[in-house]
């Protein structure tokens, strides 16, 4: 399947030299989406966490260790290893943004965009979703909770993308080109240290087009040919290193 | 006419085709996907008006404004508040969890009197009758326990022990009571607070400002804004975390060394220069003591890196440091006192970019405590001793917005004297280890349901009063503390001279010539007025801060808090399991770090199950190797181990409480228990 | 009671009774899988040991392993119908069944492993053309019904059943027809071994298992048509074997078991040539280009060491594949089966590290191995698969006339 050419591209850069773990856009990203709360999240191959926090290590002994976190929404490829192995078209790259989409009523549930994912990117509803009871009165009108069986991921909170659509038509603006600030994840706006930016690829105007295209800016398995639209920055070469695998030289150093 | 098997035949299998053309068939077969995405077990989602409404957040350590999106009236979301100074639009995991924690199976929904071991339901108004009974027999032999600074519950509650004749008011241990000591030692009155957004060079001597310490969210703001303006981020400590993981430089520091750092860096600052405030030649000779060397052996540090930071901050402009105890408590008043201190040779006592002393909040229910008394008074050391029987045992408790229980040191001694009070009442909102303890609980209603304030918590850069009106109405039969008390205090003939907390509040806006309308709807009042101060190099009596000697063979234990897992006061909110990393918690055992080199001479590996154990008791864990982590040095989060609480709490984990027992600090006799040493072995 | 009347003609089998009990042990594994099927239909597949980095587990080996032990079916029906071979008559009824079992069992599963198996069907509905598994569903299903199509006769050859004018007629009826379904199986049948295949291949995500290819094939398309025509015909005539043993009767002659063993031998040489060259140019070519290395494949510390690799290529592979091709092993029977059994085990551990290794393995530099282990619910549910066939086909051995030698060989 050819990669769609976007007017629009979607992106978020994060600044991995901002992030501290704390976990404030996963939490944020479980209420917006409808995640149900996990009493046993002890297990977390079984735990649904669209926006997963990695810890990185340059894997060196104390003293010279240094250590970052890799918060990991789904990287909504350019070239999706998921969408094209779906059976059913339950997953697309095809709407003006570049998002990839997930329609739940349509999944049904083989996991083989999950097999196809390198970064766990998406999670499977092993059971149905349970809140305790009351709290399902906190549900966001914005995403259907999904039953057991289907395979779920984070879609840059979608919902916001057509609100922000809907409210440039109400206020007669163009709603191919929205302003910078006019949509962005719930990850993006509530992080701390403002580590993780929005916007537009595409639009040489915005924030994170700009920081894509610096030396310090990198992608996630850049060379499997993912095309990922999330970028990732840290002026830290090791930090930058692990984004990638690197072949060793003779001397034991990665190869470039 | 009958039906022969032919006709029968065709009329079946005529039907069949028949319907096969109709889109009977084919809608419900397609409709499979809408009812199987459905049933009658998945929840439907609530839709209405939009609401975004500014609330407080006081779960962690720190008070600051939070907005709440509510839908038809509902919460919700929670967000950082752009609007709020300890905000600016940041928020930390717990408050992002908050608005769930409505709905914590944890939750006391109504009244409660102990009965045998159990709990049974009682009316409001007898429990009140009740409560206003004891409290008269109790008359003087009243305390109370708030782990509330800022809001005027604590007020109230004092006021109400205050005018039953009783001194015995305390808050729970935190960063604000040795900061505010020190700043006494200096001559100073009043709260602490930071200017970090205009500080040019931030040490932070053990302060995970970026995780856990002070106003988190703003702070993880400065930080963000420091980083366009070259302003450096130094973290010492002995073992990293979330802020060394952004900060420009970590240096390793053995566990609860960092004051002597700081003391050693005060003494290469203060060698060279000539005049200073009062008390400085005093001072130059105290901190002869702590030369690099010798500060180096006790620290870990190399003395050519404490040289090196000693420059760095000399040659900064407007440096600012920040003493702490890694766990966010525990840390002696002389502790606080050895970092404030770096801050006057630095010339950042009161200044911009510096350490700022803001007035204290002004006192309006007149019984009560002042808030520099409160701070002062020592809640382990009372415990502690009503434990050992030298001090009498209250005959009422009253426990509010804390949960000694489970968060304090010298936990088994705690635990004994809160088994002796005679009457023990918990206000919690929660199920929590004090209050299945309790003999009485009334209920206060969660923070969106009730009408609460803060003014300034430790380290807002200056004097800041907030009120939150209700976000929805209480969901349970409970109600808000503050009103219940005022009104016990009624019945119990100890008149506080409020009808209700609203009073309680405009008083309080009032003192603060503060617009009650605006404050109500959400708008924070701010003060840059800051009382002048005479500060001289320690007034008291300099005391050395001895070098913590561990035992044979043991490391020390670095105490660390993750919001993500909880507070002293909330224990891990439903929507924080997740939050918990694969190497932080494995099933219902979380771990703890070691480097290789220490797992190594300990005989451990990767996920071995080890036990931690010293005089004041043990705590089982799995071993996670972190080369983040000092050598001779174990990481142990707090948050875990709960026994109370509900499904998404209990059982995981060990409590690290356990570990931690405090000892008077000489001197002043502040209960100090930020770090401990124990021993390690295979469970 | 005695049901001798429903046997075939000239053929002696065991007395009811302990027909019966033969059943009742069949059937305590059929509980067993079904309760398991009916906890993972009704609270969900959280009761397996599957995981959100194994979405794929022991199921989905099963079923590519059974598929491919189960291409004998279509590949003797090529050689018999298509190609001509004679010999095979003696084994195409068995082959038939053995087929039907192993692809209508492999469906049973997808139906508890799908997470909607109320929406197995969408697979149709909302096909995407761009997925081998749409190929791979589309194939499935229509090779499943030819493979009832090819059974059904065998049915009606039963001796009561095939008294009856209609049934008799309708059974020659099907004879007659049997080379164009034999054909649009084989058709079928070739391209589901392939898009089975294909499915891996294409994901290149994941370096362990992805391919460059031919067209829009990989490589692993032809790789898995080859594993599998390679091992069907060995694995057929071990089925035969076991049904001797189990009935202690001569059922298919030797020659035609020698032959099946040939058959397989060389089929195992070409695939193996292919599969060596492959693992070689994978190895050398693809995994450098994505920044990984050979080493960085294996893991014994959580189970997934070189010793898969060499138990597939090496004992599952080279050496039944020189085994079959040498006529003195073919000779000694003790030798065939030894060789058969190991060519079944080399294309199992194939589907295994296909399907499990490759999600085993972290492909970003900062995730972790990880180990997957099935569970009960995985397990016997597997079984009850496995107990579906015995059943089918101890019903099927003793009312049907599937093996046209029995009599002579009974003598």
């Amino acid at each position: 399947m050819q990669a769609h050419n976007f007017k629009v591209k979607w992106g978020m850069v994060i600044d991995l030299d901002k992030c501290t773990g704390c976990g404030a856009c996963s939490v944020a990203c479980r209420a917006e989406n409808n995640l149900p709360p996990e009493v046993d999240a002890g297990n977390k191959l079984r735990t649904a966490d669209w926006m997963n926090i990695y810890e990185l290590s340059n894997g060196k002994p104390f003293p010279e260790h240094e250590v970052a976190y890799l918060p990991r929404p789904c990287m909504q490829c350019g070239k999706p290893s998921c969408s094209t192995v779906c059976p059913v078209v339950a997953t697309t790259k095809d709407e003006e943004g570049g998002i990839v989409s997930q329609v739940y009523p349509r999944c049904i549930g083989c996991r083989y965009c999950m097999a196809a994912c390198p970064y766990h990117a998406r999670y499977f509803n092993w059971f149905d979703p349970i809140w305790p009871e009351g709290m399902e009165k906190t549900l966001t009108p914005y995403v259907s909770a999904r039953p057991r069986g289907v395979v779920e991921k984070c879609t840059f909170c979608h919902h916001r993308f057509n609100a922000a659509k809907e409210q440039a038509r109400i206020n007669g603006e163009d709603p191919t080109a929205l302003p910078e600030d006019a949509y962005i994840p719930a990850c993006a706006e509530i992080c701390p240290t403002g580590a993780i930016k929005f916007g537009d690829l595409n639009n040489a105007e915005h924030e994170v087009s700009k920081i894509a295209a610096s030396d310090n800016a990198f992608r996630l398995l850049a060379k499997l040919g993912t095309d990922p639209q999330v970028y990732y920055y840290s002026k830290r070469e090791w930090v930058r290193k692990l984004g990638d695998n690197y072949l060793k030289n003779a001397k034991g150093e990665d190869h470039v | 006419m009958g039906l022969d098997r032919r006709s029968f035949i065709s009329l079946v299998a005529g039907g069949v085709v028949g319907s096969l053309c109709t889109p009977v068939i084919w809608k419900t077969l397609d409709d499979v996907s809408i009812w199987s995405q459905n049933w009658p077990w998945i929840p439907r989602l609530n839709y209405g008006e939009e609401k975004k409404l500014a609330t407080l957040c006081k779960l962690g350590g720190d008070a600051y404004g939070i907005k709440v999106k509510t839908v038809a009236g509902n919460p919700v979301t929670a967000e950082g508040n752009p609007d709020h100074p300890l905000s600016l639009g940041g928020i930390c995991p717990l408050g992002a969890a908050s608005v769930q924690m409505l709905y914590s199976p944890a939750r006391i929904k109504n009244p409660k009197i102990k009965d045998g071991n159990n709990f049974k339901d009682i009316s409001w108004d007898d429990a009140e009758a009740l409560l206003a009974e004891k409290l008269k027999e109790a008359g003087a032999a009243t305390a109370m326990i708030s782990g509330d600074e800022t809001g005027s519950t604590a007020e109230i509650l004092s006021g109400l022990v205050g005018k039953l004749g009783s001194q015995k008011s305390f808050f729970m241990p935190a960063e604000s009571a040795p900061a505010a000591a020190a700043v006494q030692m200096l001559g100073g009155d009043g709260q602490v607070g930071y200017d970090l957004e205009n500080a040019g060079y931030v040490l932070l001597l053990g302060a995970d400002a970026l995780g856990s310490w002070a106003n988190v969210a703003r702070n993880a703001k400065a930080f963000a804004a420091s980083r366009d303006k070259a302003v450096r981020y130094v973290y010492v400590g002995p073992a990293q975390n979330g802020t060394t993981a952004v900060a420009d430089a970590w240096i390793p520091c053995a566990a609860g060394t960092e004051p002597l750092l700081a003391l050693g860096l005060a003494h290469i600052i203060a060698s060279g220069r000539t005049s200073y405030a009062p008390g400085f030649a005093d001072f130059e000779r105290y901190v002869q003591a702590y030369q690099p060397e010798t500060v180096a052996a006790a620290t870990g540090v190399p003395a050519e890196r404490i040289m090196n930071l000693a420059k760095e901050l000399i040659n900064a402009g407007r440096p600012l440091v920040l003493t702490a105890s890694e766990s966010g408590h525990g840390l002696g008043a002389y502790e606080a006192a050895a970092g404030m201190c770096l801050n006057m040779l630095l010339g950042q006592m009161n200044a911009p970019g510096g350490v700022r002393i803001l007035p204290w909040a002004p006192k309006v229910v007149e019984s009560a405590a002042e808030k520099k008394d409160l701070l002062a008074n020592d809640l382990v050391a009372y415990l502690t001793a009503v434990a050992d029987g030298q001090e009498d045992a209250p005959k009422v408790l009253l426990v509010h917005s804390a949960n000694p229980a489970y968060a304090l040191p010298n936990l088994n001694k705690v635990q004994s004297a809160l088994d002796k009070a005679e009457f023990l009442v918990s206000f919690s909102t929660f199920m929590d280890e004090t209050a299945v303890m309790a003999d009485l609980i009334l209920p206060d209603s969660y923070a969106l349901e009730r009408l609460d304030d803060s003014y300034s918590p430790y380290g807002a850069p200056q004097a800041i009063y907030t009120v939150a009106a209700p976000v929805t109405k209480p969901i349970y039969d409970t109600r808000a503390a503050g009103d219940v008390l005022l009104s016990v205090a009624a019945k119990a003939d100890a008149e506080l001279g409020f009808e209700s907390f609203e009073a309680v509040i405009s008083a309080k806006a009032e003192a603060l010539e503060a617009e009650i309308d605006s404050l109500m709807e959400g708008t924070p009042w701010v003060s840059e007025e800051f009382p002048t101060q005479d500060l001289a190099f320690w007034s008291s009596p300099l005391k050395e801060i001895a070098v913590p000697a561990g035992a044979e063979k043991s490391v020390s234990l670095s105490v660390v808090t993750h919001l993500k897992i909880g507070s002293a006061a909330i224990a891990t909110p439903p929507f924080g399991t997740n939050a918990i990393r694969f190497d932080e918690m494995k099933g219902k055992e979380m771990y703890v770090q070691l480097n290789a080199a220490t797992a190594s001479s300990l005989g451990v590996k990767k996920d071995d199950r080890i036990k931690l154990a010293n005089a004041a008791g043990e705590c089982v864990a799995l071993v996670k190797i972190f080369e983040g982590v000092m050598s001779g040095t174990v990481v142990a989060s707090l948050g875990f181990g709960h026994t109370a609480w509900d499904d998404f709490s209990r059982g995981k984990g060990d409590n690290i409480y356990k570990l931690l027992q405090a000892e008077a600090e000489p001197g002043t006799g502040v209960s100090r228990f930020g770090s401990a040493q124990v021993t390690i072995s295979k469970a | 009671m005695s049901d001798r009347a429903y046997w075939p003609e000239g053929v002696e089998r065991c007395s009811m009774g302990k027909f019966l009990a033969w059943l009742g042990v069949i059937s305590i594994f059929l509980a067993w899988g079904g309760y398991g099927a009916y906890k993972i239909l009704g609270t969900g597949i959280g009761v397996t040991g599957l995981d959100n980095y194994f979405g794929f587990g022991l199921w989905i080996t099963f079923d590519l392993a059974v598929i491919a032990l189960g291409a004998g079916a279509f590949f003797s029906g090529f050689l018999r119908y298509i190609m001509r071979v004679d010999d095979l008559k003696n084994v195409i009824n068995l082959a038939v069944i053995v087929g039907f079992l192993c692809y209508s069992g492999a469906m049973m599963i997808l139906v508890l492993d799908i997470g909607q198996p109320l929406r197995a069907w969408f697979g149709y509905w909302h096909p995407n053309v761009h997925s081998m598994l749409t190929e791979v569903i589309f194939c499935i299903t229509c090779y499943c019904t030819v493979l009832i199509i090819e059974y059904v006769p065998l049915i009606l050859e039963n001796r009561k059943i095939n008294e009856n004018r209609f049934c008799h007629h309708l059974a020659h009826n099907f004879h007659v027809y049997m080379p164009l379904f034999a054909g649009i199986g084989t058709f079928l049948s070739f391209f589901h071994q392939g898009s089975l295949g294909g499915m891996y291949g294409v994901l290149f995500g994941r370096p362990f298992v992805f391919r460059e290819g031919f067209f829009i094939w990989p490589w692993t398309f032809f790789l898995f048509i080859s594993s599998a025509i390679a091992c069907g015909p060995a694995f057929t005539m071990l089925c035969a074997t076991l049904m001797e043993t189990i009935t202690g009767r001569k059922l298919l002659g030797y020659e035609t078991k020698k032959l099946m063993g040939k058959i397989s031998g060389l089929l195992l040489c070409f695939y193996m040539f292919f599969k060596l060259v492959d693992t070689y140019a994978w190895a050398k070519g693809i995994l450098p280009g994505m920044g990984l290395t050979f080493d960085q494949m294996y893991n014994s510390e959580y189970g997934y060491g070189t010793i898969w690799l060499w138990g597939e290529l090496l004992i599952g592979g080279l050496v039944p594949a020189v085994m079959l091709i040498l006529p003195n092993v073919r000779n000694t029977p003790a030798l065939l089966y030894t060789a058969a059994i190991l060519a079944g085990v080399g294309v199992t551990i194939n589907r295994f590290v296909f399907t499990v290794q490759a999600l085993a393995i972290p492909v970003m530099p900062f995730d972790r191995w990880t180990t997957y282990i099935p569970n009960w619910a995985e397990w016997c549910t597997s079984l009850m698969i496995v107990a579906y066939g015995f059943f089918i086909m101890s019903l099927s051995y003793r009312y049907l006339p599937i093996f046209p030698q029995e009599v002579e060989l009974n003598k």
